[in-house]
């Protein structure tokens, strides 16, 4: 099986599916990269690369070039998807969702709800987030949150190249709109990934290890964190469980539940601030529903509450990292 | 006087480290060779590695729970007269970790290839040299199921382990689902590759193929094994695993399903679990794996084997007295001159369950 990157597990899945069904289309800013100039074939597709050769491939009609103006991107692409297509809109990064918020929740994420149904808006978001990327405040939030709490949108985090590729084409087979958030520290990450179309269902946890010690559940690029944290716990005997959710709506709350129910022991890691995070929704819900089972407080690794840092040092000091998750579970022993 | 380091070994392509499960034996005692002497878990499932050489286990280097990459040392064994200093002395001569060379040059390497047949992709794996022993896995399987028996067979024998048509990797289309379909599938792969008069070691649904290409295909098949064999007389087909696996939406389904084929529920590792979610995820795989299923359930393919038992050539049967898949098949009925072997303590997956079993009946044929 070949080992590809995250960045070409998300370009295999689209180009796959573009083959498959003429109705998907790509657009957004940069999305084909250099269209329209004489460097067609050689487009760079998009700032981070991810839709190289899709506009060569599938030209202009499908791979559309817009205008710097998130509320067009997501108001067009609501509009086509309602009407029959299958458009995959990105949004170069996460931090610039604000200026197309009420597309995204007001609209696309109501149309089936209050059309009684009979709406069908297969809509994909790509879009980028995450800090370590020396990108200032206003270019590495994750800001997963905010769309997670929203009913009627589906949100998805893959933390690997062969997840990365099944959740996207499960996300463009879907008939609900979906935001796909690819993480920026991710992109080089290599992993076997088969070449034959595939789905991963949302709402499925992967378990990445096995351990009865204590369960860690990790978002996006938290979840490399949290695999190095375990190596490091094994290297004394501490057996953990690493759980990475892959979509936080919707939650495979079972999973959670039923390892909790096994080590008694929970650490959460999420990249964002701790108020309002994934990690405080997941640390609420063992708290709820499998309290009895608990032998030590919820452990919770978030950022701190400020935008993220420019000064390098002090990134590094925002981002959860492996010690501190290290840390976090002996504190639960 | 000599001393051996015994190293993890490498089962299948994947394996990159094991699991110390237990040592059989203990520091001191006297092993012969093919002896089991200890219990390792893979990720696929819990093996037991046999001693290579006659001798003494003079040290355990790697104890109960330890994780050790392949070719790590975990153990030394010793012949004559060593002394504890001596044993010292040679592990600290020793590479902690020494992988096996496996490059062109050694032909009992596992390569995995991609060849077409019929119009179909087929992925197949393959290693060592001489009489061809031809591996076909079960319902939803695929060559990897085989691991255990291409590491002990590889050096005596070319063997070859494809992932039947709608499994593994090689094509999802299974045109019309019957035996002969996947029989001729086999035969066009073998043909190709200049194979005649081999040993066809069938699992499940693929011994029915192997009995199926057996008659269909005589100058392939010099003699048949048949491991918990499909469509025998007197066997049954289990629905709720077939089905389980048709129609399995996440992977916790997937181990519900996988639980019936094996004798004790917790051999089914989540590496084994995610090892098939995954191949059932790709395109068409379970609308494929479906068709196989109903064809199985109508019967008429198992029925058409019945009558044509006496035609096959030499047959050895593996079968298990706690299968409840296939069920046990009627010795009776079956016909005069098969060599039958019954299997105590192993589901329907004796080749992983109970694999030095099977492997010594195999290595028996060759």
């Amino acid at each position: 099986m070949a080992r590809i990157s995250y960045r070409k597990a998300v370009n295999q899945a689209l180009d796959q599916e573009m083959t498959r069904d003429a109705s998907v289309i790509l657009m957004g800013i940069d999305v084909g990269g250099g269209s329209g100039g004489s460097g067609d074939v050689g487009s760079v597709g998009g700032v981070m690369g991810v839709t190289k050769g899709l506009y060569p491939k599938y030209g202009p009609n499908r791979v559309i070039d817009t205008p710097i103006s998130e509320s067009a991107i997501i108001g067009a692409a609501a509009g086509a998807a309602v009407t029959g297509m299958r458009p995959v809109a990105e949004l170069m990064f996460v931090d610039f969702i604000g200026v197309c918020l009420d597309q995204i929740y007001n609209q696309a994420a109501k149309f089936r709800y209050m059309f009684g149904g009979k709406a069908r808006t297969p809509l994909v978001i790509r879009t980028m987030g995450g800090a370590g990327m020396r990108a200032g405040a206003q270019h590495s939030q994750n800001l997963h949150p905010i769309l997670t709490m929203i009913p009627g949108l589906k949100v998805v985090m893959p933390s690997n190249p062969y997840d990365a590729k099944g959740l996207l084409i499960r996300a463009i087979r879907d008939d609900d709109p979906v935001v796909f958030l690819e993480s920026k520290a991710l992109y080089d990450m290599k992993g076997e990934v088969p070449e034959e179309a595939y789905e991963i269902p949302f709402g499925e946890a992967n378990f990445l290890r096995d351990g009865g010690d204590a369960t860690i559940v990790a978002f996006g690029a938290m979840v490399p964190r949290a695999m190095q944290a375990a190596d490091r716990l094994a290297k004394d005997g501490i057996r953990v469980t690493v759980i990475d959710p892959r979509t936080t709506s919707p939650l495979d709350e079972e999973a959670i539940l039923d390892s909790v129910d096994e080590t008694g022991r929970l650490v959460v890691v999420d990249e964002s601030p701790p108020r309002c995070s994934l990690a405080a929704d997941v640390a609420a819900l063992v708290a709820s529903q499998a309290f009895d089972a608990l032998k030590a407080p919820v452990g919770m690794v978030t950022c701190p509450h400020t935008p993220v840092p420019f000064a390098p040092n002090l990134e590094d000091a925002y981002m959860p990292s492996a010690e501190k998750i290290e840390a976090a579970v002996r504190k639960t022993l | 006087m000599a001393i051996k380091a015994i190293r993890m070994p490498k089962w299948g392509l994947a394996m990159e480290e094991g699991t110390i499960i237990d040592w059989l034996i203990a520091e001191g005692d006297a092993v012969a060779e093919g002896d089991e002497i200890l219990e390792i878990e893979t990720t696929k499932i819990t093996n037991v590695l046999e001693a290579t050489n006659a001798g003494q286990l003079a040290r355990i280097v790697a104890r109960t729970g330890e994780v050790m990459p392949v070719g790590a040392i975990i153990g030394v064994l010793t012949e004559g007269e060593v002394s504890e200093g001596e044993v010292d002395a040679f592990l600290a001569d020793s590479p902690a970790v020494e992988v096996a060379a496996e490059d062109d040059e050694d032909d009992t390497a596992l390569a995995l290839q991609t060849v077409t047949v019929n119009g179909r992709r087929m992925n197949v794996a393959q290693a060592g040299s001489g009489r061809a022993v031809v591996l076909l896995h079960g319902f939803s399987g695929d060559h990897g199921n085989w691991l255990f028996a291409i590491e002990d067979l590889k050096g005596a024998a070319r063997v070859i382990a494809p992932d039947l048509p709608g499994h593994g990797a090689s094509e999802k289309d299974v045109g019309d689902g019957s035996l002969a379909t996947l029989a001729d599938t086999v035969a066009a792969m073998l043909t190709g590759m200049e194979v005649s008069d081999a040993i066809v070691v069938g699992h499940s649904l693929g011994a029915a193929v192997a009995m199926r290409l057996a008659l269909d295909h005589p100058a392939l098949v010099g003699q048949l094994a048949l491991v918990c064999p499909a469509g025998l007389p007197g066997g049954v087909v289990n629905d709720d695993f077939l089905s389980g696996i048709v129609r399995a939406e996440k992977a916790r389904d997937v181990k519900k399903a996988l639980q019936l084929l094996v004798r004790d529920p917790a051999t089914v590792s989540r590496d084994m679990v995610d090892g098939v979610t995954r191949a059932i995820r790709l395109d068409g795989a379970q609308a494929a794996l479906g068709v196989l299923r109903d064809r199985m359930l109508d019967g008429a393919d198992f029925a058409a084997l019945h009558g044509a038992l006496d035609a096959l050539p030499p047959v050895t049967l593996i079968a298990s007295r706690n299968d409840t898949i296939v069920g046990a098949p009627d010795v009776a009925a079956l016909p005069d001159g098969w060599a039958v072997h019954w299997l105590d303590d192993a589901g329907h997956l004796p080749h992983l369950e109970t694999a030095a079993e099977v492997n010594a009946l195999l290595r028996a044929l060759i």
